[in-house]
């Protein structure tokens, strides 16, 4: 369907919108189909703006600034603590990465801990004897730990100094371009 | 969960606190005499093509919200009007993309159990709105949209192009469809343009 245009289109509108019909435009929409159809929708929808503007309870312009601003503070001091937020995630997740690398790393010792800590216990396992079974274990465990540090062979040592210190130093470079943007 | 701050970021928070004023282009003066002009038209238009009242008043806020924060090269009255008419389509769109609220679907002009106009005509008053209503909410949510802009707020083609992010030459067509659907629909329910 190919749209069909009368060039009265938009004073009919503007009739149907101000009100302000003369007998001239009447007639034309009377005769016009296209400014028919156009009168007959505008008629409709202006009469369901008519309602709204008598029915509905729009928010005082005090409140919508009032609201803006509020929402436009929160976003700037949720803007102001994302480096903040962005660090203490980063220090979680460095956390779990040397908790899980401890766990890989000394999986034979917390192994023989725990076999131990059941024997120690045996059936009836009392509160003490789990608090002593516990105590020596991790004595063992600590202690074969430092031993096993100690004989790391040097360049080992380096590497994971290394890695702490850049990943300290990745920690506070992120922080301070997080807080600059 | 309570943070402790230092110093410096104290004082990060103060300066974002301080800086909202600078995120608003507009004064509260100029707002106000901005609102009340807006304000009605922005949520009938919001509620007629969405159907639902509260939907309304949340995308009015919304929208008011996103427009402080724009900043304009020029105050003009009806451009900013229009930008703001055109957050407030792009604002109803996601929330019907995102499948928050289904958009309202075209009724069938039988069994539609939508809210009804209030009655302020007497019971002729009432057949009539209703009638309207139902025909109106026969069309789909587009042709809703360019039928308000058009023939309600007055919006030029190539305004309402703007608005719904359409071309003007698809507007006048799809406008003119819309407004055949609409007219067949009112006059099978046995209304005409007699002009006020």
């Amino acid at each position: 369907m190919k749209p069909c245009k009368c060039e009265r289109e938009s004073l009919v509108i503007e009739a149907v919108r101000t009100g302000a019909w003369d007998a001239d435009l009447r007639n034309h929409v009377a005769k016009c189909p296209a400014c028919s159809d156009v009168a007959l929708a505008a008629l409709s929808l202006n009469e369901m703006r008519a309602v709204d503007e008598a029915e509905s309870h729009v928010p005082d312009a005090g409140l919508m600034w009032w609201k803006a601003q509020l929402l436009a503070k929160r976003a700037a001091a949720e803007r102001a603590t994302e480096p903040i937020t962005f660090v203490e995630r980063f220090a979680y997740a460095c956390g779990l990465f040397c908790f899980v690398g401890v766990c890989v790393w000394q999986w034979q010792a917390i192994r023989g801990w725990f076999a131990s800590l059941k024997i120690a216990s045996g059936n009836r396992p009392s509160l003490e004897s789990i608090w002593h079974a516990s105590y020596q274990n991790a004595q063992n465990f600590f202690t074969g730990w430092f031993d096993k540090s100690a004989s790391l062979p040097k360049p080992s040592m380096t590497v994971i100094l290394s890695v702490g210190v850049l990943l300290l130093f990745v920690a506070f470079a992120a922080y301070f371009a997080r807080s600059e943007e | 969960m309570l943070k402790e701050f230092t110093f410096s970021e104290a004082q990060q928070l103060e300066r974002a606190a301080g800086a909202v004023d600078e995120i608003f282009q507009m004064d509260e003066q100029t707002f106000r005499v901005f609102y009340d002009r807006t304000a009605r038209p922005l949520w009938s238009y919001l509620y007629r093509t969405s159907g639902n009242a509260t939907l309304a008043d949340d995308l009015m806020q919304e929208s008011y919200y996103r427009f402080l924060r724009v900043r304009f090269a020029e105050m003009n009255q009806d451009y900013m009007k229009n930008y703001l008419f055109r957050i407030a389509t792009n604002l109803l769109r996601d929330h019907w993309r995102h499948g928050k609220v289904d958009p309202p679907a075209p009724a069938s002009e039988k069994g539609i159990d939508r809210e009804q106009p209030a009655n302020t005509g007497g019971a002729h008053g009432f057949q009539l709105q209703s009638d309207v209503m139902h025909a109106v909410q026969s069309l789909k949510p587009r042709e809703r949209e360019l039928l308000w802009l058009a023939y309600v707020e007055g919006s030029s083609h190539r305004e309402i192009a703007e608005v719904v992010g359409l071309k003007e030459q698809s507007v006048r067509s799809l406008l003119f469809r819309a407004r055949n659907k609409l007219a067949n629909v009112l006059r099978r329910r046995g209304l005409a343009a007699g002009g006020e």
